[in-house]
């Protein structure tokens, strides 16, 4: 513990650097988050014609889901997975090396940039809030502690979106495919995650697919917590739980296949 | 030798030069089934839930939306080189075409071929052939010809967008952001029916940009759904010669904007 | 005759570049876009010269002399600015597919093949493009492999060949249409010394057995020695120089070298140290066992030069050095710029 607080400036620095980039390549940031907009007022749209005047669908009111969706959305912005982008491109040009053998541990370095880039996001996301009000729906939430839930769901939900991205970023090390393995990725979450329908319209098959997945923890589960669609301490504490799991599964997991991508580095490097 | 089967060959050379790579070319084919995949999941999902959207059923929807795709797919043949124009036009790698003797714009887009073309096609058969079924449409040669052409000229829409969003390179030396944007619009209103969007979105898609005639117009058409349309039935059947005034005034201000090229590296 | 009409006519070519002026700073982006203020900079700033059918040109000048520019105008990849432009009759980038016709580029540093197939794939796309005749694509073809050595590599995709090989791709695929002229752009760049002699053998050959004009552009200065009669030497837009090679030479670096080799002997007894006071020459470099003299032949014959010096040391050997281009160009630019 005490290595990693003398290392803190160190990442501090680095993650200072990706949210500098995130800003060179504001004109792409801001291209992605008008994308995201578009999505919010195509699912406003569709979610609108399909409950036709109805006041609920399965005791959701349209407004309710709307502000779902649009938080969904949203969030799925501050998650996306960077550093599958900056690992892959260091491997192809050559310079993992260069990471390796400064000297801060490699994960910590690629979890300190993630965090700089959300960082570099986040303001540009925060700017498109009252737009997204406009194109989709938001209302506050449930409760005050519904709000701090979901802001500890939301930071478990972070934790395994970096998790992930993790794990694709080392698939690198063996194929030069992870960019593509990462867009198949994002598809992925906004489905199974809920981010175009919540769960609970889900076909059962489906669902029972979605729930054995650890996409719904990214949206589904926070965003509930929010509205107060999962809401009671048992409830609540259940969900973030499930979270909590799926955290340990993918750090066991990720540290796993990173011994074994850090054995294909040494054969590179000798 | 004519302009066309010149065309073709150097497409064909650039279709050979990009299937090299063949994990590429499976993983991009993935990446676009499962973006489309994600597409239709979606409506499906809320369709089997819902029953219909604005009057249009499951199968009606996936018969747009599969027409829509093939219609991208046509239309990226030769301009899903686009994404890649602001690098060429920023390294001054475009020389190229300036000293060539057939028309810049043919031979950058016959560079090199869009592989996930290939990935829309074949998830925006596979949908149209089921949504045909559920439909159950009767097929006249008329109707055909119809298809065909309607096709082909929502492809010239779509195209000659990116074309137009394209030439903004030479003179800002940016473009790539505009073109995802473009694309987005049309994969979020060109998809569903335009009446969901209200009023005045369908009305600005129809008389000022017109995307509703991509895919949404001649699906009314076949599936005879014109009395919901807002332009004249007669208009709706001329949706196929939009495509042809589009792309004629792209390919003029591609021209245009082309003479503000610096190259590289003075 | 026809013959005696220039084939490339430039009169007053200008080339400005118009850049938006950045501004520094966390909002520096915004300022950017809505201040529009420029920076102009002139690349080629009025450039006149005519180029006779079959001449072999060196032009040439130091980076950002506006070489490139010109080149781009000629070729019809860049618009001028102003200034009168035509090759073979035709204003390049007005008519650019037809002046196509007429023209071969070759660009050093930038490949013109199909990157990702067979070096002989591009060849027949090039072929369909110019719509060359079977026979003559044959034939051609032929001598090209021939001369080139393309034989090892033909079938090889052009990613994974040398820079050497792939140089000598190029410039097939730059001349099977048989152009009348052709622009050369850093032909011999990061090349060994075998490949340069190589491709400078080859446009010597092109140039003589087919009349082909070349316009080569070059920082190895070696290139034009061995290839060009005539030179045009740019500087910050403008010509410096045209003409001939040897004109050049005589008016701009008249003198010679003669390097003294003093005899082993002379080493202790003075001799050495005499000093030398002859009209036109100067002592440019003295060492133990050495004298290096600068001297005008105007002034000073050489006959009459070695007649003194051997008249006053104990020599061992004599050699006259003739000024090589690069210390005349060197020369050049250094009085340029002292005098603005």
């Amino acid at each position: 513990m005490n290595a990693t607080a003398s290392r803190l400036p160190a990442y501090v620095k680095l993650a200072g650097l990706q949210m500098q980039v995130a800003f060179a390549y504001r004109g792409q940031v801001l291209g992605g988050l008008l994308v995201v907009l578009l999505r919010i007022l195509l699912l406003k749209a569709v979610w609108t014609a399909a409950y036709a005047g109805r006041s609920d669908a399965d005791g959701v009111a349209l407004p309710d889901l709307i502000t779902f969706l649009t938080l969904g959305n949203l969030q799925l912005v501050l998650m996306r997975p960077m550093l599958v982008w900056y690992v892959q491109r260091r491997i192809h040009e050559g310079l993992i090396g260069l990471d390796l053998v400064r000297p801060l541990p490699f994960l910590g370095q690629l979890f300190a940039q993630q965090v700089g880039a959300t960082a570099g996001v986040l303001p540009f996301v925060v700017l498109s809030v009252p737009f997204a009000f406009v194109f989709g729906n938001l209302a506050p939430p449930a409760s005050a502690g519904a709000a701090l839930a979901y802001l500890a769901s939301l930071l478990l939900a972070y934790v395994i979106a970096t998790l992930i991205g993790l794990l694709m970023g080392l698939v690198a090390f063996w194929t030069t495919q992870s960019l593509g393995i990462g867009v198949i990725y994002e598809f992925a979450t906004q489905f199974f995650g809920g981010a175009l329908v919540p769960l609970y319209f889900f076909p059962p098959l489906l669902r029972t697919v979605a729930d054995l997945l650890p996409f719904q923890t990214q949206v589904f589960i926070p965003v509930s917590i929010y509205t107060g669609a999962i809401s009671g301490p048992a409830d609540i504490a259940r969900a973030l739980g499930l979270q909590a799991f799926w955290i340990a599964a993918l750090a066991v997991i990720a540290w796993i296949v990173w011994q074994r991508a850090r054995r294909i580095v040494t054969v590179y490097r000798g | 030798m004519t302009r066309f089967t010149l065309s073709f060959d150097l497409w064909m050379a650039g279709l050979r030069g990009t299937l090299q790579y063949r994990t590429d070319t499976f993983i991009v084919i993935v990446m676009a089934l499962a973006f489309q995949g994600t597409g239709f999941a979606f409506i499906w999902v809320v369709l089997s839930r819902f029953g219909s959207l604005a009057g249009w059923t499951l199968g009606q929807v996936a018969f747009l939306y599969g027409l829509r795709l093939i219609v991208h797919a046509v239309a990226g043949v030769l301009t899903g080189p686009f994404f890649g124009l602001e690098q060429q036009v920023r390294t001054g790698e475009f020389d190229r075409y300036l000293v060539r003797p057939l028309s810049p714009l043919l031979q950058f887009m016959t560079q090199r071929v869009e592989i996930s073309i290939f990935g829309d096609l074949l998830g925006g058969i596979a949908i149209f052939v089921v949504a045909d079924q559920l439909v159950g449409l009767a097929w006249t040669p008329l109707a055909f010809a119809y298809l065909v052409l309607a096709i082909a000229g929502g492809a010239l829409v779509e195209g000659a967008t990116r074309i137009l969003i394209g030439a903004l390179s030479f003179r800002f030396l940016a473009s790539q952001s505009l073109l995802f944007l473009g694309d987005s619009v049309f994969s979020t209103f060109a998809n569903y029916p335009l009446t969901i969007f209200g009023g005045i979105l369908r009305f600005l898609f129809t008389f000022a940009f017109p995307l509703a005639f991509v895919a949404y117009i001649p699906a009314s058409v076949l599936l005879g759904r014109t009395a919901e349309l807002q332009v004249e039935p007669l208009l709706a059947y001329l949706a196929p010669v939009v495509g042809i005034i589009w792309i004629a005034a792209s390919v003029r201000v591609f021209d245009r904007e082309l003479r503000n090229y610096q190259s590289a590296g003075h | 005759m026809p013959g005696s009409e220039p084939i490339i006519r430039v009169d007053g070519l200008v080339k400005t570049f118009r850049s938006p002026r950045r501004h520094p700073g966390p909002l520096g982006a915004l300022r950017t876009l809505f201040t529009r203020e420029y920076t102009v900079k002139s690349a080629v700033d009025g450039i006149s010269f005519n180029v006779d059918r079959g001449e072999l040109i060196g032009y040439i000048g130091p980076n950002g002399a506006g070489k490139s520019t010109t080149i781009k105008m000629l070729t019809g990849i860049l618009v001028p600015t102003s200034g009168e432009l035509r090759v073979a009759g035709l204003v390049p980038w007005m008519h650019r597919e037809e002046n196509a016709l007429n023209i071969g580029v070759v660009f050093g540093q930038r490949s013109q093949l199909w990157w990702d197939l067979p070096l002989i794939e591009s060849f027949e796309l090039v072929a369909k493009m110019y719509r060359i005749a079977p026979e003559r694509y044959g034939r051609d073809l032929g001598r090209f492999r021939e001369l080139l050595g393309l034989d090892e590599f033909i079938a090889t995709p052009v990613r994974q060949l040398s820079l050497g090989q792939r140089m000598r791709g190029d410039l097939t695929a730059a001349l099977l249409h048989d152009p009348r002229v052709v622009y050369l752009d850093e032909p011999t760049v990061g090349l060994d010394v075998v490949a340069k002699e190589r491709i400078r053998t080859f446009i010597e050959e092109i140039n003589r057995e087919r009349g082909t004009t070349v316009i080569l552009t070059t920082h190895d200065l070696a290139d034009v020695e061995r290839l060009c009669r005539r030179i045009i030497l740019i500087d910050q837009g403008k010509v410096l120089y045209d003409g001939t090679v040897e004109r050049l030479t005589a008016s701009y670096a008249p003198d010679r070298v003669l390097v003294v080799r003093l005899a082993s002997d002379s080493a202790n007894d003075g001799t050495n140290e005499r000093p030398l006071d002859l009209p036109g020459v100067e002592v440019a470099q003295r060492e133990a066992g050495s004298i290096r003299l600068r001297f005008d032949p105007a002034v000073m014959p050489a006959p009459t030069l070695i007649n003194e010096v051997v008249r006053r040391y104990s020599v061992s050997d004599l050699s006259i050095l003739e000024p090589d281009l690069e210390s005349v160009i060197r020369e050049l630019y250094e009085r340029r710029s002292a005098v603005p």
